[in-house]
Formats: C-alpha cells, structure tokens, sequence
C-alpha cells in the first residue's frame, strides 16, 4: 500500500471555435493512471483515434501490469499505435487519423510520463511549475535548433504541426521519464487548446491556488483557454498527490468473528 | 497564398505572390522580386517557408531591409506588416491569417513536405490580440479592508488570487476579460454583501463586501484610462 493518495479531476470542452471534440482522456485514479489525446484526421475520425488511444493504453497497461514501468508503457504506445492503424485499414474513409497521447502513470512514489506529440504534463511543486515533456512539434524542433525564439514561437503560424503521433507510421517511440513523486505535487495533463492559450503563469496560478478544489482548477483553466479565443478543443487532468491519512484506530473486529464462521459453516 | 504588394514613394508597383520555398528579393535578374535601383543590393533579402511561416532575412544587404520601421536580418512575417528597402515598400499580406470557423487544426509534419499546409491553417492571432485587448481594457481591481482594523490592500493583479487560510475557510478572485469573479475553493463559502455564494464563479462589481473567514474586503474598481 503506497503512502500517498491521488486526487483526480479531468474535463474536456469543444473551445468556442470548433463544433466537434477531438479530444479524449482517461483517469482511473485506483490504478494511478491518467492520460489525454488529441485526434486530428485527413477526413474523419480524429475522435476515434483519440479515443482508440486511450482505451487501449489503459487495458494495455492492465495486461502489462507485471512488467517492468518502462515496458509496459512502450507495450501500450505500440499498441494504442496498432489500434489505431488497424481500424484505418479496415475503413479507408478513416485513412490518416491519427492522435496524440501523454500519459502519467503513477505507481507509489514514482511516476512514469510518457508522450507523443504536443499534448503536454507539468507539475507543480514547491511554488515552480515545470513542464515534463518536450513537444514533438514543429515548432519547438525550430526552437530547439535555435532557428526560432520564444516570442516567434507565440505568433508562428505552424504551432498546429505536430512531428510525431500515433496512427501515422508502423513504430512508433514515445519519449519517456521517470520522476519521484512528493505528498503536494499537482500534475496537469492538457492538450495544445491549452497551452497554446494559457501562458504558464496563469497555469501556475490555477494550479497554485486551485489545488485544494481540483474540480474547479479544471474547469478554470478551461475557462481560462475560452476567455483567450478557445480555438481549440481544450483537455485537462489535475492530478493532487495526498500523504495518505493513516487511520488512528485501530481496525474493527471481525463483525461475527468464530461464532459467525460457525454459524456459516453449520448452516450450508 | 501570402503576397507582397509592392510600392515605391507611394506609387504602386504590383504584387507577388509567395508560392515557392524561397524568394529572393533585390536587383539581379534572377531575382523572385526585382528592385531596378542601384542601392539595391543584387540579392538584397529572401523570403523562406518554414513550417507555415514565411521568414524574411537579409542577404547582408549594404543598405539594410526594414519591417515596420526597424532594421532587421532576420524576421518572421505577420500579416500586415511592411518590408521596407531603401524606399521600396512591400506589405505582406496573408488571408490564411483570418481565423477560419473551425479554428486550428492540428496536422502532422512529415519533414519532407514541400508545403505542409494543404488544409486550412488560419493563424487566429486576431483573436489572441483581441483576447489582449480585452485584458488591457479591465479595470484595476483592489480589495480593501472595510470596517475595522483596515489597512490590508490586495490588488488583483494575477490571473487568480487566493483569500483566506487552506484548509479553512479559503477563496479565490478570478481575474477574467470580463470582470472579477469569486468562488469558493474550500470550508465555508465566502460571503458577498452578507449572502453565502453558490459554488463556481460568481460575478463581482465594484463596492461589493467580500467576506471570508472574519476578513471584510470592499472591491474597487478604477479604470485604468482615467488613472
């Protein structure tokens, strides 16, 4: 039994531009694990992707359970990665849908993250809120070369290009990382509608003040993302790590004890 | 498709547009666009796609290239803005910058793309310099202690500001583009002109008494213009 308790709230909304959500998540806060995709497509079925993604990631990852973190995360990309490619071949309406995916699996005092494309984690911590992954974009492949500065990045007209997904290729890597997990940190999974929006100030805030009511820091960052044009479907997870309360008393006794087993026994 | 209307000492003298990965702008023949002036340099300045982007940089010209007035040797191109050499203007214009009714759409890069925008890829920068704008706009707000004691002054300068003590009574001001908003956060739920509030945000105006926990906070407005 860990030490620590997870508290989750997740929350997806359409933005104020789009009429359809192509976002999915997935939180099951029993096996510690929370993810957010973002679907895109030539024609159709960027929700499937997105949803195919984060179904399959979690029954992987149950199937996956004895293995090592590291495994049973690649197991689970290949295989969201195959789901999605499977189904594009079987309905060619459906060709070229594709999704990105970032995963937080937390497993007592370690959390592994995992990504694919520009959907984002960043934690806070100790008053500092830093951002667990790199985007596989174009942009920030731009930024990172040094071909483009930070006050570019926020204008650039490529921000929607993403460089990797799942759903495009045979393999796919995801990027991945292991941290320890401290009672007080607050993880936010979120999709670019975002991030591209909201500058991280202003999530810092969110997660800074908010963290006490999860519910209402989710639905405030989306607030946040629509005050701000909400061009895009925008996605969240906040995720609060408790010191689990130990319990004082100690545990009650048997409710019919041997007398209650007897009575069992003789009765059948 | 992104063009340059160009125009020499206001007079007009066309337009091009920008259709291959690179266009070279200045006085030699093979020029994409061609300036006949001798202070021109023979290649003065480009024009490069990257991403959805089209970036101007300077050739090292001997007598500069301008955007919107200031000297630059490399520049990333917005909509609007005015390429300037010597006293040759060229305005860029772009209609892809005209945020489309279905916004942004993510697209994968495939690094061997000639063009990677086939589909629609509006800038919506409109919407984020209206979405300043609005921010701009807002009145400063300053919570003030009413009644005794006073001398507590909190101005809402973040996006959030919290009131009151974790785990007891505690609240939060949302600073949005259209006002101030309160909500309880946890405990008891903070009060306003005397009423508890329903749970999620809830609008303020100025004058209104916030009270969380025995704290007893007026909000004033003051618009900034007039300051």
């Amino acid at each position: 039994m860990s030490r620590l308790a997870l508290d989750v709230a997740a929350r997806s909304d359409l933005g104020r531009v789009r009429s359809f959500n192509e976002d999915s998540f997935v939180t099951d806060a029993e096996r510690g694990v929370v993810a957010v995709a973002d679907g895109m497509a030539e024609h159709k079925g960027a929700d499937l992707a997105a949803k195919l993604a984060t179904t399959t990631l979690v029954q992987s990852l149950i199937a996956g359970h004895n293995l090592a973190p590291r495994a049973a995360t690649h197991a689970a990309f290949a295989a969201a990665n195959r789901a999605i490619l499977e189904r594009a071949r079987a309905d060619p309406t459906l060709k070229g849908m594709g999704t990105t995916l970032a995963l937080a699996w937390f497993q007592g005092d370690r959390v592994s993250i995992a990504h694919v494309g520009d959907s984002r984690v960043y934690r806070w911590r100790t008053g500092r809120l830093e951002r667990l992954t790199t985007d596989h974009s174009f942009v920030q492949s731009q930024l990172s070369a040094g071909q483009m500065t930070s006050e570019e990045a926020r204008v650039s007209r490529s921000r929607q290009l993403v460089t990797r997904v799942l759903g495009a290729e045979e393999q796919v890597v995801p990027d991945l990382g292991e941290h320890e997990v401290l009672p007080g940190d607050v993880y936010l999974l979120c999709t670019d509608g975002l991030h591209d929006l909201v500058e991280d100030g202003d999530i810092a805030s969110a997660l800074e003040v908010l963290a006490p009511n999860l519910e209402l820091a989710a639905s405030t960052l989306i607030a946040m993302a629509n005050d701000r044009g909400g061009r895009d479907n925008v996605s969240v997870v906040v995720v609060r790590v408790d010191r689990r309360r130990e319990s004082k008393r100690a545990p009650e006794p048997e409710p019919h004890g041997l007398f209650g087993w007897l009575r069992t026994k003789l009765g059948s | 498709m992104a063009k340059l209307v160009a125009s020499r000492a206001g007079a007009a003298l066309g337009s091009w547009f920008i259709e291959r990965e690179r266009v070279v702008i200045g006085r030699a023949e093979g020029a994409g666009i061609r300036l006949e002036d001798q202070a021109v340099s023979k290649q003065h300045a480009a024009i490069e796609m990257a991403g959805n982007d089209h970036i101007l940089q300077d050739l090292g010209s001997a007598n500069g290239t301008f955007v919107n007035g200031t000297r630059v040797t490399r520049h990333l191109m917005r909509h609007g803005d005015v390429v300037e050499i010597l006293d040759f203007q060229l305005r860029y214009v772009d209609h892809k910058s005209v945020v489309g009714n279905e916004g942004e759409r993510t697209m994968i890069f495939h690094a061997t793309d000639a063009d990677p925008a086939p589909g629609p890829a509006p800038g919506g920068r409109a919407l984020a310099a209206e979405a300043r704008a609005l921010e701009v706009k807002l009145p400063e707000g300053v919570l003030r202690s009413a009644g005794q004691g006073g001398g507590r002054e909190i101005v809402l300068d973040h996006a959030l500001t919290a009131l009151g003590r974790r785990g007891e009574e505690y609240a939060a001001i949302f600073r949005r583009p259209g006002g101030y908003f309160i909500a309880r956060v946890e405990g008891k739920p903070p009060r306003v002109n005397g009423k508890p509030i329903p749970d999620d945000w809830q609008p303020l105006g100025a004058g209104d008494i916030v009270q969380v926990g025995i704290e007893k906070l007026e909000l004033s407005l003051a618009d900034r213009e007039h300051r």
